[in-house]
């Protein structure tokens, strides 16, 4: 639903960004400067390519080669700033009202109380923008964006300018908006954790062009890309399902393609889908499982490849059932424990490990 | 328009032909404007620069009352100088009034605090600049701003250059402490007014044509000088 | 107070002035909207064009306004026919302060505007807002603090003008004889000088209450501005 393919230069800075998807979540990730908001600039039509196509839900906003460009009052974007960029003169009520269309026929007109159901924005109506903390104007950021009836949600970085627990709280607003809504979205960000949490298509963006797309688990355990999505968090993700929960230790038991994973603090019901990111520096390896020792996770697996090497350290993939887990260890224990691939091995994960901020509800 | 062309022609034969008496009151007009502009830069300058780096018990007085005199009307200004200079006045004595003396004072005051505030706006900023190197080299900043005058001398030229152009192009003021007297107080801008109420256009084109040239040959100097000098220093 | 000839020269003065401002107030915050926000070739010129009046001497820009828009100027022979003269008349004296006024309009509007975040005028059109619904929703509300302090910079020069009015309209006595001229033919007669005190007194007066106006304003929409 998403079909993307630009080319534009500003100064010294160049972007080519080619890149489809059709997943509820897009994100484009990179470091600052890559280019990700530009590209979700041009979507909005606020940025104009030199050539190129841009394409949303069926729906062409540009293309150089028909001539078509589309300004940004007519392209039915919801974008979502950083810092919420609310008009400062309106109450929260008017910047809702800003985007609000009159209906036209065999045009879905979304429902107002519901937004305002959605993101706890009924106390909020009569304020200025002025006296709202970060969290709240992010909140009315994104209600007034769906209140224009957009086909798109374009998320620039939401959450840069928000601290820990606001962070939370909007990332599980932006999860909500993903089920409840079913309104396709771009998110920008060059935080690994959101948008592992978040994404199911995952665009790289390095040095103005697309280093690399597709889903998300795919690219997170490409090694190669490992210098891109940030060297110490290269990692595996793995999809879940909780299947009980001990409420004397506080453990949730996760089932996935190719064994178990206990996980700690994990608010869930059982049967409810559940993303997990396990960092390759908290995997440990081991050719027999140990006899008494902490981890709550001992996969048994095997090892599939031996790779990237930095330094000491080296990476290590197991193939755990369906799944791939990557760990990183010292070429000293590679070596001492004469791993090599085919070689039957246990991944170690600490429980401890994987935090709340590994965990995405899918 | 022909009668404007032909007094166009005119006026420039005037111009170029060194008539005495458009001469003589270009003369007197650079004169008059140039004492004036030395002046307000003197105690401008200095004021301007002070305001900008020090805190002084009567600093926020003194910022209200430059903006004032920069908000009055000019024949204000030229009022108060003509009461003061009048012989039932307190500098009657002196009898200065309707003298060049008298433009030179009235102009002065006005151009004051134009200098003032330019000179204040380029200390500030040099001032943000420097302050830190300054103080830790133990620098008060009473004693920074001869240093930082000098620094900017260029743009501070700048300044004079512009001071100049406004004490050249003022007519109210002039006018009431002037008097517009043939050969003695009659300068470009009183000329200019005078002889287009008369009627006499030739004279008027032609002085407003030095005049234009006057001030835009300022501003040219200027803007040059502060491209130069950027380039120069960065 | 002021006496039955004063207060005639005062209503002049404040009609002039408040003509001048409110035909120059529309178009120089469409100027300062272009220079603010628009880059096109010729720019510069046009804002150096835009502050001729801040430069030239106003002398000439009345002998210029006399060559345009006199009788038997240019412009002025275009528009007699529609009963709008200038020369001679009040009407003159508006235009006289206008043009020299509206350089100061223009910067003060323009100031205002750039301080404004451009990247709110940008989410505008993203909520579905063209360009002009832009500009009258969301710029311009934000501008009036700066355009506010503009009028009233612009209103007290417009009250203080006095080179060109002469030189375009001279100095009619209940017609083209604003304060600043009524002071200056005050001096000219005779014992007048403590008539021109007077009216001296009143012109510093206004000044000095709209400036303080225009400070109030600043103050309060900073102070507005900190609580944001």
């Amino acid at each position: 639903m998403l079909d993307v393919d630009i080319r534009l230069s500003r100064g010294r800075f160049g972007l080519e960004a080619s890149f489809a998807a059709d997943a509820p979540i897009v994100a484009l990730f990179g470091r600052s400067g890559s280019g990700k908001s530009t590209v979700v600039d041009a979507i909005a039509g606020l940025v104009r390519p030199a050539t190129g196509r841009i394409v949303v839900a069926g729906r062409t906003l540009f293309d150089t080669a028909r001539g078509i460009n589309l300004p940004p009052e007519q392209r039915r974007v919801g974008y979502v700033f950083q810092d919420g960029l609310l008009f400062p003169h309106l109450t929260v009520r008017a910047n809702l009202a800003y985007g609000a269309r009159l209906s036209v026929p065999g045009e879905p007109v979304v429902d107002r109380a519901r937004v305002i159901a959605l993101l706890g924005l009924e106390d909020l109506l009569e304020r200025r923008p002025a006296t709202l903390s970060g969290g709240e104007r992010q909140r009315v950021a994104i209600g007034r964006a769906l209140l224009a009836s957009p086909r798109v949600l374009l998320m620039d970085e939401p959450l840069a300018s928000l601290d820990g627990p606001r962070k939370a709280e909007i990332l599980s607003y932006v999860e909500l908006l993903r089920d409840e809504w079913r309104l396709p979205i771009v998110y920008v960000s060059h935080a690994i954790e959101e948008v592992t949490r978040l994404a199911d298509h995952l665009v790289l963006l390095a040095g103005g062009k697309v280093a690399a797309q597709g889903p998300m688990s795919e690219i997170m355990r490409r090694r190669d890309l490992a210098p891109l999505t940030g060297r110490f968090e290269a990692g595996s993700v793995i999809e879940a399902r909780v299947i009980a929960q001990d409420e004397a230790f506080g453990l949730a038991t996760l089932a996935f393609d190719g064994g178990r994973l206990v996980v700690p603090n994990v608010d869930a019901l059982p049967g409810e889908p559940i993303r997990v990111r396990i960092r390759a520096r908290d995997v440990a390896l081991a050719t027999q499982p140990p006899a008494r020792a902490s981890f709550q996770n001992v996969l048994a697996g095997t090892v599939r490849s031996i790779g990237a090497e930095f330094g000491a350290l080296v990476e290590v993939e197991v193939a755990v059932g369906g799944i791939t887990v990557v760990a990183r260890v010292t070429r000293k224990a590679v070596a001492d424990l004469g791993l090599e691939p085919g070689r039957a091995a246990y991944a170690l994960v600490k429980a401890v490990s994987i935090d709340r901020h590994a965990v995405g509800y899918a | 328009m022909s009668d404007i062309s032909a007094s166009l022609a005119l006026a420039l034969r005037l111009v170029a032909g060194g008539d005495a008496g458009l001469w003589k009151i270009v003369l007197l007009s650079l004169e008059v404007s140039l004492a004036a502009a030395l002046i307000a830069c003197a105690f401008g300058l200095p004021l301007g620069g002070l305001v900008a780096a020090c805190r002084f018990p009567g600093r926020r007085s003194t910022i209200v009352l430059l903006n004032a005199m920069l908000g009055l009307p000019s024949v204000v200004v030229g009022l108060v100088v003509y009461l003061m200079l009048s012989r039932a006045g307190p500098l009657g004595e002196l009898g200065i009034l309707f003298t060049p003396a008298a433009i030179v004072i009235a102009q002065s005051i006005l151009v004051l605090p134009v200098v003032a505030a330019l000179a204040r706006q380029f200390v500030e900023d040099a001032w943000d600049e420097y302050r830190e190197q300054l103080t830790s080299l133990g620098v008060s900043p009473a004693r920074s701003v001869p240093t930082l005058l000098w620094d900017l001398r260029y743009s501070l030229l700048t300044v004079a250059l512009l001071g100049f152009g406004r004490a050249a192009s003022e007519v109210g003021a002039v006018m009431i402490v002037g008097g517009n007297i043939d050969g003695v107080t009659r300068v470009m801008s009183t000329a200019i007014a005078l002889e287009t109420s008369k009627g006499d256009l030739p004279l008027a084109l032609g002085l407003g044509v030095v005049l234009i040239s006057v001030v835009l040959a300022l501003n040219a100097a200027a803007y040059a000088l502060r491209e130069w000098s950027a380039r120069r220093h960065g | 107070m002021p006496t039955a000839a004063e207060w005639e020269v005062l209503a002049l003065s404040l009609k002039v002035a408040l003509w001048a401002l409110a035909v120059s107030l529309p178009a120089a915050i469409a100027v300062a909207y272009v220079l603010a926000r628009h880059r096109f070739p010729g720019v510069t010129l046009f804002d150096a064009v835009v502050h001729l009046p801040l430069v030239l001497p106003p002398v000439v820009v009345g002998f210029a306004l006399l060559v345009l828009f006199g009788r038997n100027g240019p412009v002025g022979r275009l528009l007699e026919p529609l009963g709008i003269v200038f020369a001679f008349r009040w009407t003159g004296a508006a235009l006289a302060a206008s043009i020299m006024g509206f350089p100061l309009l223009v910067r003060a509007i323009r100031l205002a505007i750039e301080s404004l975040d451009p990247r709110l005028e940008r989410a505008a059109r993203t909520l579905g807002a063209g360009p002009w619904r832009v500009f009258f929703t969301v710029t311009l509300p934000l501008a009036v603090p700066g355009i506010v302090t503009g009028a009233l910079l612009g209103f007290a020069r417009c009250l203080g003008e006095f080179g060109a009015t002469i030189t375009f309209v001279s100095n009619i006595p209940g017609e083209t004889q604003t304060l600043p001229l009524a002071i200056y033919t005050a001096t000219q007669v005779p014992g007048g000088d403590a008539q021109a005190l007077r009216l001296a007194i009143f012109s510093v007066a206004i000044s000095l209450a709209a400036l303080a106006l225009s400070e109030w304003l600043v103050r309060r929409s900073r102070r507005a501005s900190l609580h944001a």
